[in-house]
């Protein structure tokens, strides 16, 4: 525990303290001398003159106990009364890092004071101990007599001196060490402290200053052994008479004994002391003396708060003493009122009764010492109190008196954060518990108070954000409630102010924003930028839920504020660069018109702050993007739209007349100024004057005169008048501004931006659509431009400049373009003018071209090609959360230091281009589907239906197998074949079920697979195979050792793992290749495919496959068998393939005859007399058990090579590819894959390809859903 | 009370699973846990040492004001750690702990630490969660993992205490921008100044005084 907690506690059991000490010490010094007494004699026997031996030696080892006894519980506790009392006063007063000095000063004062009694006791014991006295002497006597020969200060405190000389220095040693050590404690050890550690630590202090200051009890004991002080020697020339005679020995005679007695005592006293003070501080001091009644054993009943009310009662005036008591008392009373609510209701009762909260007003008015800590308990338990209430009636009982309310006005001191917490969160909690009910407990109609609300605002502009969160909810949970006249009082009476101040808070909040943006060019404040920039949406998400709550009235109130304050003086103002000449302008036109304009006030406009015109950008989309409130939203957009400078000047009025109901008149002055009053003193203010409704939000400045007399309303067809306005309007400088930032031909700083707040715009819900398309585009007056056309051709040439290769256009910028060029084609009901059709599609064979130079047969930029697809489909542009990125402010950049994500930064560097390149052509190409109605069909470059799937099942025979042993990192093994697909890697284990079949436990990419060879044993490869696809874990999907039987088939795998890697690849750079279009792939395929094929024409690989296929005795399954019998050679040739293939092509296909539907049993029989060979068993054990029952579909996929050994070529047709989707002939003989993707490629690459196939049929025997979710299919093999 | 750092504390989860009486656990011994009495508190403060230097913790439970998305989303950005609890004894709370995560995530700074707590951890009969699955959800999404139990006050200081250990680290790494009080953390009036990284004008000072 820490020392600042050990103080917490001490001051709270203040009042216990003096009597706690008084016994603890008592009884601690008590247990020490008796227990220890022998070892004491010893010592004293030890440093006596006449020696060890003479004065005793170990006989009469209990001389002197009774004097001794009786000295030291009065000593003992003389000293813990002082120092206990001596510590707690000083250390409130000093700072912490002096409390060893505290310590010493309080240890030392204690000595003394205990000296009065110790030193008379010890003359007595030691003089029995030394066997100096006559036997039948009582220790009276002994004093007295002593008294009688010396008097009192050279007899009965003979030595005082000399031991205080001693003691002090030892507590001064001993004690700060021992506080000390007791700090250190629990940080060291990890336990909490208790007697007996209190004791070790006790032991230790008491140790070390023992030993240090043996010489002076040498010298004491000296002292106080000579009958007479006759030679009444110096302390130094006695310490040196000391070392003359017996050297260092004699200094530090009895060492041993000494620190021995001492450390056992240390820890028996200060273990005793601790424990004894636990124990009087949990059974409650008060009992024990009488300060109160018994407390009764129950803590949780109504008998002990009817003792705690007495406490209460008792103890009116909260001093230094009972303030301990009475936070003890105030923190029992919350639990058994919490026990009251659930269990007893007379607990209720009686508090109510005996009007207890009064008590609570009355302890908290109090200015005396410590009273935050009381108070800090005080609204604790109120806290608590109101939070843990579960019972209507008790809540009720609580809110009934008014006391709640005085409390809640009560002017605590805020300058203590706990108090703060503790208050603010006291007020939400009440709020929380608000409803049409309760609220009369709260707001007093007939006075108009309402303290809670009132009280609550006062901290909208808290340093801390947590209470500023506070008084958030705290708000809305009060306009939530449903009561008339609830709701008049605030709307009349403080909705002008508190929006008022909040809006300028809110504004003060932006200029320090914009001051942030200015000054960061570098990026170097980000936090701090990012930081304003939430806090900033904290704000409008405040105002939109409040808006949300549609309080018509107080709607009215905010949205005027918000306009007229904020949003048009300070936002829209910032839009245009400032007009230096516009009070020439002005004065011109005042001269022309000859009359009297007052130019200050067209001055003063220009000294008005502002932002920079990004930051006011940005604001505003953020406005649109959180806002929903209709005509807050509508005013503003159009004053935006369709606005121009004279609405400085008049302010939007008239347009929020077309919106809201029952407006009366124009009360809110534009104007971004600070308020009048600040929100504490017009509170304060309209609730004593009880004024009518609030005038503080109003500044009469003349510029405003205009605007504030009301307007009369125009007609109801906000339609019509709208539309004649525009009509009116020819010069849209806001618009224009807009329009024109979307020029990026430099950079698109401005331009994202300004995207931001046309996305924003267009997608606002309270914005009605249509008005939005009326605004823009009803322009009627032939000069007037379409601004929906410039809006597109804007756009359109956005994505014209990011198609060249050097333009500054970010990511971001282009998709928001795109996203939003998609969205006003849609909603132009006209069709896509063939303009800008054409520009789209130069965009996109621009990016082609561009893409182009980046095309390389490297291997990274397949990766980057599929990671950057997969990135797109992940990510779907958000402007919300665009917007709350920060870094848009600033001005782009391209350097990734700056930790700004990849799409919202320029590239950087080469691999950065090409990423970029890469994403603008996927984005540009959907852009161009999307508008040509066409569907998606080369992307993604795998598709995943044509992949196999953890736990299919696959036919395998005709496969190549490799048997290995897995070893897992983990250490796990299993026991795999390993099958090689045209683009995946798959690790089977056989079927149970079918023989031939295996169950795919594992598959990977081979494009993501890293083959390496182990130096030490050939028959390993290490695999790794890492993930690919949209996600974000970059863990290896597998990392293991792979363990083949020897080393050519560990070879064998290598090889085709590495070739089957290489041609994956090389089959997405084609279809890559296709996707841009690149001339001379299209014609003929890479070099590299062409020569596997002349390769395989010439037939030599043959060779390299054979071991594998006719040696091995692993392949399971008939067909392996089959093969050997009917091919002599041993081995399916690629060549061989590929020859009947395509031979076979158009021939081989409709003549293979449908042997096999009718002959299922016999399929059967046949394929069990095939697997009868001994060479296939070998390696499936699992034969046996399987070939029992072989479903009929088995049969089906492989007919010919079972029904015809002498027909080799049949074996083959399972394999064929074909384009051709509607062959049925699988149904009973052909399994055949629909190629969607590179039909053509994947014949010519004639590698394996697993055979979709849907064609189980109604005939089979086996098991429907068994059928669908296994697959059915063939491998074979590269 | 002098303290070297302020640490700003959320305490986020589910309605029911104890939020509040571990607070109160931790700030407030003083209330032991009694059978069948629940007690609760929105805020707490306390002292605890690390390294030597006085820290105060200060926690805030802000429950009920979910119903508000501006009130959520300010919420976390102030707190420099997080601890989200669930119900050892109540499935759901544990398969709501996502939606909390991602919350946080979303709306705190970077930087947060979250703990993770299943509470209730003295209901060991009635436990729906196993220990194992805290376990493996504070791996999966890198949290700091714990069984507490409000009642019987087991690992309630050490969860506090571990995370203000982890915010302190993450100080003394320079992680946290210290300067800034948005990120829940505040520098003590008195006591030791804070580590200041490479300051220049600190050093030449020093040198100076030392020649």
């Amino acid at each position: 525990m820490t020392e600042s907690i050990d103080i917490d506690i001490q001051t709270t059991i203040k009042p216990n303290l003096y009597w706690t000490s008084l016994i603890a010490g008592g009884v601690a010094g008590l247990v020490v001398d008796v227990s220890l007494f022998p070892i004491d004699t010893i010592k004293t026997r030890l440093q006596s003159e006449r020696g060890f031996w003479r004065s005793g030696g170990f006989k009469g080892i209990y001389k002197g106990l009774a004097p001794a006894a009786a000295g030291s519980t009065p000593s003992a506790a003389l000293f813990f009364v002082t120092y206990e009392s001596l510590k707690s006063f000083l250390s409130q007063r000093v700072a912490k890092e002096q409390a060893p000095l505290v310590h010493m000063i309080a240890a030392s004062c204690g000595e003394i004071v205990a000296c009065l009694i110790r030193v008379p006791v010890e003359i007595a014991k030691q003089r029995r101990q030394a066997l100096l006295v006559k036997k039948g002497t009582s220790s009276i006597q002994l004093l007295y007599q002593a008294f009688k020969q010396d008097g009192l200060s050279k007899g009965v405190y003979r030595g005082f001196c000399v031991t205080i000389f001693r003691e002090v220095p030892f507590s001064f040693i001993q004690f700060p060490l021992w506080e000390y050590l007791k700090t250190q404690w629990e940080p060291y050890t990890g336990l909490t402290l208790n007697p007996i550690s209190v004791a070790m630590c006790g032991a230790v202090s008491g140790g070390i200053a023992a030993a240090l200051t043996t010489p002076l009890d040498v010298l004491k004991t000296r002292i106080m052994l000579a009958e007479s002080d006759a030679k009444n020697k110096s302390i130094g020339k006695l310490l040196k008479s000391i070392y003359r005679e017996n050297g260092m020995r004699g200094l530090f005679s009895g060492i041993v004994p000494r620190v021995m007695w001492i450390t056992l005592g240390g820890a028996i006293f200060f273990g005793f002391y601790d424990l004894t003070t636990k124990f009087l501080q949990n059974n409650d001091m008060k009992s024990w003396f009488g300060l109160t009644q018994r407390s009764p054993k129950n803590r949780l009943s109504l008998d002990n708060l009817k003792n705690l009310l007495s406490v209460l009662e008792k103890n009116k005036t909260v001093s230094e003493a009972n303030r301990g008591l009475l936070v003890e008392s105030l923190r029992c009373i919350a639990e058994i009122l919490i026990w009251g609510d659930q269990n007893d209701g007379s607990v209720f009762d009686f508090f109510l009764e005996k009007n207890m909260l009064s008590y609570f007003l009355h302890i908290m008015r109090q200015k005396s010492g410590g009273s935050s800590f009381v108070c800090v308990q005080l609204l604790q338990t109120l806290n608590i109190l109101f939070e843990n209430i579960r019972n209507e009636t008790s809540l009720y009982y609580l809110l009934s008196n008014n006391h709640v309310n005085s409390i809640i006005v009560h002017k605590f001191d805020f300058s203590d954060e706990d108090v703060m917490g503790y208050f603010i969160l006291f007020l939400k909690t009440l709020s929380l518990k608000l409803n049409s009910h309760t609220i009369h407990f709260f707001y007093n109609e007939h006075t108009n108070d309402f303290p809670l609300y009132t009280e609550a605002i006062k901290f909208f502009n808290h340093p801390e954000s947590m209470v500023r969160i506070a008084v958030r909810t705290i708000s809305l949970n009060v306009y939530k409630v449903d009561n008339e006249s609830m709701q008049q009082f605030i709307r009349d009476r403080t909705a002008a102010p508190y929006f008022s101040n909040l809006v300028w808070f809110i504004g003060k909040h932006v200029l320090e924003l914009d001051a942030c943006v200015r000054n960061d060019q570098d990026h170097q404040s980000q936090h701090r930028l990012s930081n304003l920039v939430a806090e900033h949406l904290d704000h409008l998400h405040y105002l939109n839920d409040i808006l949300l709550l549609e309080i018509e009235g107080l709607n009215a109130v905010l949205t005027e504020h918000l306009l007229h304050k904020l949003f048009v003086p300070l936002y829209v103002y910032s839009l245009t660069p400032p007009t230096p000449d516009l009070a020439v302008v002005t004065r011109n036109l005042a001269a022309v018109l000859n009359k009297i304009v007052d130019i200050d006030d067209v001055a003063e406009t220009c000294d008005n702050p502002r932002v920079s015109s990004i930051v006011a950008l940005f604001l505003l989309s953020l406005v649109f993007l959180v806002i929903s409130h209709s005509p807050l939203v509508h005013a503003l957009a159009w004053v935006i739209l369709n606005g121009d400078h004279s609405v400085f000047k008049e302010g939007a009025a008239e347009i929020l007349n077309n919106y809201i109901q029952r407006r009366e008149g124009s009360m809110v002055a534009l104007g971004f100024v600070q308020p009048r009053e600040s929100l504490e003193e017009a509170l304060d203010s309209s609730s004593l004057n009880n004024l009518s409704p609030s005038t503080s939000g109003i500044i009469n400045n003349d510029t405003s005169s205009g605007s504030s007399s009301p307007i009369a309303r125009q007609n109801d067809s906000s339609d019509a008048s709208l539309s004649e306005e525009i009509e009116k309007k020819s010069c849209r400088p806001f618009l224009d501004m807009i329009l024109h930032s979307l020029d990026c031909n430099e950079n698109d700083y401005v331009a994202l931006l300004a995207l931001c707040l046309l996305y924003a715009l267009a997608n606002n819900k309270g914005l009605n659509k249509d008005w939005l398309d009326l605004v823009l585009n009803k322009s009627s007056s032939p000069v007037a431009t379409q601004y929906n056309d410039v809006l597109i051709d804007k756009l359109l040439n956005i994505i014209h400049i990011s198609s060249t290769p050097s333009c500054r256009v970010r990511l971001v910028t282009i998709e928001l373009t795109l996203k939003l060029l998609t969205q006003l084609l849609n909603s132009n009901s006209s069709q896509i003018s063939d303009n800008h059709r054409t520009s789209l599609q130069q965009a996109r064979s621009q990016s082609m071209t561009v893409l182009k130079n980046f095309y390389k047969s490297e291997d990274i930029f397949l990766d980057l090609f599929e990671d950057e697809y997969n990135e797109m489909v992940k990510s779907n542009l958000n402007v919300e959360f665009l917007c709350m990125d920060e870094t848009i402010l600033l001005p782009p950049t391209n350097t990734p230091l700056t930790g700004i994500e990849f799409s919202r930064r320029l590239p950087c560097g080469e691999v950065e281009k090409a990423r970029r390149a890469i994403r603008f052509f996927f984005l540009i190409r959907k852009m161009c589907q999307s508008i040509n109605n066409e569907v998606e069909q080369l992307l993604p470059l795998t598709n995943p239906s044509h992949c196999v799937q953890i736990e299919n099942a696959l036919d395998l025979n005709n496969s190549d197998l490799i048997a290995c042993t897995v070893i897992m990192k983990d250490g796990t093994k299993y026991r795999r074949f390993l099958v090689i697909d045209i683009l995946q890697l798959i690790l089977v284990e056989p079927d149970p079920r079918k023989l031939g079949f295996g169950i795919a436990k594992f598959v990977g990419f081979l494009q993501d697979v890293e083959v390496n060879g182990d130096k030490d044993d050939s028959r390993c490869l290490h695999l790794t195979i890492h993930r690919g696809g949209p996600s974000n874990n970059r863990t290896p999907i597998l990392s293991a050792k792979f363990i083949f039987d020897d080393h050519i088939r560990c070879m064998a795998a290598k090889q085709r793992l590495t070739k089957g890697r290489s041609k994956a690849r090389q089959k997405k750079m084609y279809q890559i290749a296709q996707l841009l279009e690149i001339p001379q792939l299209n014609e003929s395929p890479t070099p590299i495919y062409s020569s596997m094929l002349r390769e395989t024409r010439t037939a030599r690989t043959p060779r390299e496959h054979r071991p594998l296929f006719s040696t091995s005795n692993r392949i399971p399954g008939v067909a392996s068998a089959l093969r050997r019998e009917s091919m002599p050679s041993g081995s399916v040739s690629r060549s061989q393939l590929v020859s009947s293939r395509t031979s076979m092509d158009g021939s081989q296909k409709p003549s293979s005859p449908p042997i096999n539907t009718p002959k299922s049993r016999d399929g059967s029989k046949n394929r069990r007399s095939h697997s009868g060979t001994p060479k296939s068993r070998d390696g499936s054990p699992r034969v046996e058990r399987t070939s029992e029952e072989i479903p009929m579909e088995n049969l089906n996929s492989n007919p010919s090579s079972r029904c015809s050994s002498n027909a080799p070529s049949r074996s083959h047709t399972p394999s064929r590819l074909t384009t051709d989707s509607t062959n049925t002939l699988s149904l009973a003989k052909e399994v055949i894959s629909t190629s969607t993707i590179n039909g053509n490629i994947r014949q010519r690459s004639e590698e394996t390809s697993f055979i979709g196939s849907s064609s189980s049929n109604g005939n089979s025997t086996g098991n429907v859903e068994e059928k669908e979710k296994r697959r059915k299919g063939a491998i074979e093999t590269v | 009370m002098s303290y070297a750092y302020l640490f700003k504390y959320i305490v986020i989860g589910d309605t029911g699973v104890g939020k509040s009486c571990l607070l109160l656990q931790f700030t407030d011994k003083r209330f032991q846990p009694v059978h069948d009495l629940t007690i609760g508190v929105e805020f707490g403060a306390r002292m605890i040492t690390i390294d030597g230097k006085q820290i105060k913790l200060q926690i805030w439970d802000t429950a009920g004001q979910e119903a508000f998305r501006s009130i959520t989303r300010s919420y976390y950005r102030g707190a420099a750690g997080a601890l989200l609890v669930y119900d050892i004894t109540r499935r759901e709370t544990f398969n709501h702990l996502t939606t909390w995560l991602e919350d946080a995530r979303q709306h705190s700074n970077s930087n947060m630490v979250i703990m993770l707590l299943g509470n209730k951890s003295d209901l060991e009969s009635r436990r729906e969660v196993k220990k194992e699955e805290g376990e493996a959800f504070a791996r999966e999404h890198g949290l700091v993992f714990m069984e507490t139990s409000a009642r019987t006050a087991a690992n309630v200081e050490e969860a506090f205490i571990q995370t203000a250990k982890e915010i302190y680290e993450k100080i003394q790494e320079g992680v946290f921008d210290i300067n800034n009080e948005a990120n829940g953390i505040k520098i003590g009036t008195v006591s030791t100044p804070p580590t200041s990284p490479i300051g220049s004008n600190v050093s030449g000072q020093s040198s100076n005084s030392c020649c």
